[in-house]
């Protein structure tokens, strides 16, 4: 009875061990040769977590996009996920603003922010979708990831996680190994030059540890077993204004321009634990280069290569003003005057 | 029901046994039949049922596709087969200045150079005008203004906010031309503060600037012609140089066919080569017939132009190359090709497990039983021999 309930139970164990994923290693990808720098810059910035006192994390990614855009991304090159509107919430005591500091002085919803991914948009499939390229035909341009071969992506995720997971809009959750495959397909497809990965959520760290693709940075606000801890109460709002990590990240890159020269290895060592509580973790190991030699502008801003022309090779031109074309059509008339019924000129006594 | 009578009680004891007997035969073939349905087809059907559907595809072919080619070390022109070519022409004084160009005729002057590349790509030209949208970071120096070569890379990301050049789904190939201030003339000046001589510069991938200043009698005569042969020459040398063209002579554009037709054919291959990875790591992941499809039309075009290319005829390699390479990226980029998110393999087993392991208990333990009666039948057999 007992070897038969032992050799039942193995057999399941069997089927089991099978299914499991099989993380093949592929380090041999980074012997193939990969380009030197990188043509353009993008950067994937989502919030996960809906309701009203998930404020923080609305601003926190907010606060980002402000400081990539300033940094020169442009908007084509943002995609911008956000769960919830702050702005318009019935709570909101200062409706249409959003803001990142008590003091209200800068309001991160202004009349220039793009949201390309509102509301119930923002699902594990349709992020995991943006980042394969695996969008349906109809898709607009704006909410296409069409990095390439020498896209350095930035991607920055807030919200509630987990222990190898993250929360998104209270109801489902995206696992480390999802993840770590998603930036695998990536890679495959040449879809990243680099890629700088921030999360700033409780045991963020978890989220990056399945990763086993190449030119992956990783930072996370907290290890596993950790929480990220938010920074201040706005009185007047009534909720958690910013994230502690987030909020001295942004700090450091107020102070970066587009042409500093700024090392990553300094970002990586903003908010150490007397200010943070929680330690960052940083995984840098997929790293090809040495985070010391990187800009912050690899990531954070826009720089594009330029080669001067030499010379003008002359090109005979066809015809100096070009024929063109206007379509005229005459309209055909198609009213003509009815006298009324009744003339009222004559009736009218 | 139990006879009382001792006669009565054998009798009813050999009856009692015959019934048991047949009793028990039928209670281990209802076990067996149990067995039979649960095991046997059950089983087997669950797994066909809840398997993850895959058309059959040419694994091993894909997998041979190794690119064995060297990478060139710049990055060269994105890898499309149409692009747009954007003309964007910048004047930040409209009210000063009239210029008298229109992107007709620019287009119409590009088309020669443009039906001459029509082989490896299809180009659509667009232009738009851009009013009051300045350059910056000028710098004075006496009487005109100098952009100095490594501020360069900061003018174009400021610029293309106002580009709009993404509303497409081809890559963009942007011919920026722009007109300063008439008191303002702009030049470009090199690292060694020498000023150059075509007053132009691009960035790969990206496109070219050029930068045209309206000489004093337009300027005082508010009217502007602007050189449409120096124009269009400028843009044909910028586009031939991202390109990576050395010249428009027939070699050059064989030359170029070539190149194309070899990248393209190493894209699908490492194309084929990574989807062909990935179904096999990702295990659940769908492959429906009309991506197989495209797979082994892909895999059968790039043999093809391969052969092609080996034996000198470009032209219908490069033909093949771009069909292999278009189903390729249909294959790869399918909407249905995402992994199974809410049902990977081990929830699988974990949602099916308390289902049938309840089921399947008492069947395996009730195997015992039969191989009991299996054994008592041969006795009885061996007895009455």
């Amino acid at each position: 009875m007992f070897l038969r309930g032992t050799v039942l139970f193995s057999f399941l164990l069997l089927l089991f061990t099978n299914s499991c994923h099989s993380q093949a290693q592929n380090f041999n990808n980074f012997s193939r040769k990969v380009r030197k720098g990188h043509t353009n810059n993008w950067a994937v910035l989502v919030d996960t977590s809906r309701f009203w006192f998930n404020y923080r994390h609305v601003a926190n990614v907010l606060s980002i996009y402000r400081s990539v855009k300033r940094l020169g991304i442009p908007d084509s090159q943002i995609i911008l996920m956000i769960a919830d509107d702050m702005a318009c919430n019935p709570r909101n005591p200062r409706p249409a603003t959003v803001f990142n500091n008590a003091n209200q002085h800068i309001n991160v919803y202004g009349d220039d922010v793009e949201v390309d991914y509102r509301g119930y948009e923002v699902t594990v499939e349709n992020f995991v979708r943006l980042l394969t390229g695996r969008l349906p035909p109809g898709t607009p341009r704006s909410k296409q990831l069409l990095t390439d071969e020498g896209s350095n992506v930035l991607v920055y995720l807030t919200g509630h996680g987990g222990d190898g997971f993250l929360k998104f809009q209270d109801s489902e959750e995206i696992t480390s190994q999802e993840m770590a495959d998603a930036l695998e397909q990536m890679w495959q497809k040449r879809r990243y030059h680099e890629t700088f990965f921030m999360i700033d959520t409780c045991q963020a760290a978890s989220m990056y540890e399945r990763f086993y693709s190449p030119n992956i940075l990783a930072v996370g606000s907290s290890l596993v077993g950790e929480d990220s801890l938010s920074h201040h109460v706005d009185p007047a709002i009534g909720v958690y204004i910013i994230d502690r990590y987030t909020y001295y990240a942004l700090e450091f890159l107020e102070n970066v321009t587009p042409q500093s020269n700024n090392t990553m290895a300094n970002f990586l060592k903003v908010c150490p634990p007397s200010v943070c509580i929680s330690t960052v973790g940083v995984r840098s190991d997929l790293f090809r280069r040495d985070p010391e030699h990187v800009h912050i502008t690899d990531f954070f801003g826009s720089v594009r290569p330029i080669n001067l022309l030499p010379r003008v090779t002359n090109q005979k031109i066809v015809t100096r003003k070009s024929e063109t074309t206007v379509p005229v059509t005459t309209k055909p008339n198609k009213y003509r005057y009815v006298p009324p019924l009744v003339n009222f000129d004559t009736i009218a006594q | 029901m139990c006879a009382t009578d001792q006669s009565g009680n054998r009798k009813s004891e050999s009856y009692i046994n015959n019934e048991d007997e047949k009793e028990a035969d039928y209670r281990i073939y209802s076990v067996l039949s149990y067995f039979f349905v649960l095991v046997i087809i059950g089983i087997p059907v669950w797994w066909y049922t809840t398997r993850v559907y895959r058309a059959d595809l040419p694994i091993e072919e894909m997998y041979k596709l190794q690119s064995n080619r060297r990478i060139n070390k710049d990055f060269g022109i994105l890898l499309s087969l149409e692009y747009d070519i954007l003309i964007s022409l910048v004047h930040p004084d409209p009210a000063g200045l009239d210029i008298d160009i229109k992107g007709e005729d620019i287009d119409v002057n590009l088309q020669p150079f443009l039906k001459l590349l029509s082989p490896i790509a299809n180009f659509v030209v667009k232009s738009q005008w851009l009013y009051l949208t300045e350059l910056g970071y000028q710098r004075k120096n006496d009487d005109h203004y100098v952009l100095r070569e490594r501020q360069l890379p900061h003018v174009i990301s400021p610029l293309e906010t106002k580009l709009w050049s993404h509303l497409s789904p081809r890559p963009t190939l942007n011919l920026v031309l722009y007109f300063p201030h008439c008191s303002k003339p702009l030049y470009i000046h090199n690292s060694k503060n020498e000023r150059v001589e075509s007053n132009a510069f691009l960035s790969p991938r990206w496109g070219g600037i050029y930068i045209l200043n309206p000489d004093k009698n337009s300027c005082e005569n508010k009217l502007f012609q602007p050189d449409l042969e120096r124009v269009v020459s400028t843009f044909v040398t910028q586009l031939q140089s991202l390109f990576k063209m050395n010249g428009i002579s027939k070699e050059d554009i064989r030359a170029l066919k070539i190149s194309k037709a070899e990248e393209i054919v190493a894209s699908t291959r490492r194309t084929l080569n990574s989807l062909a990875r990935l179904l096999s790591e990702i295990n659940s992941i769908v492959i429906s017939d009309e991506v197989g499809e495209k797979i082994s039309i892909a895999v059968e075009n790039v043999n093809q132009a391969e052969n092609f290319l080996k034996s000198g005829d470009v032209d219908n390699g490069l033909k093949h190359a771009k069909i292999s390479y278009y189903y390729s990226e249909e294959a790869f980029s399918d909407p249905s090709l995402l992994a199974l998110l809410y049902f990977p393999q081990d929830q699988k087993y974990a949602v099916y497990i308390p289902l049938f392991l309840p089921i399947m208990l008492p069947v395996f333990m009730s195997l015992k039983l039969v191989k009991r009666w299996y054994a008592s039948r041969k006795l009885k057999k061996q007895k009455e021999e």
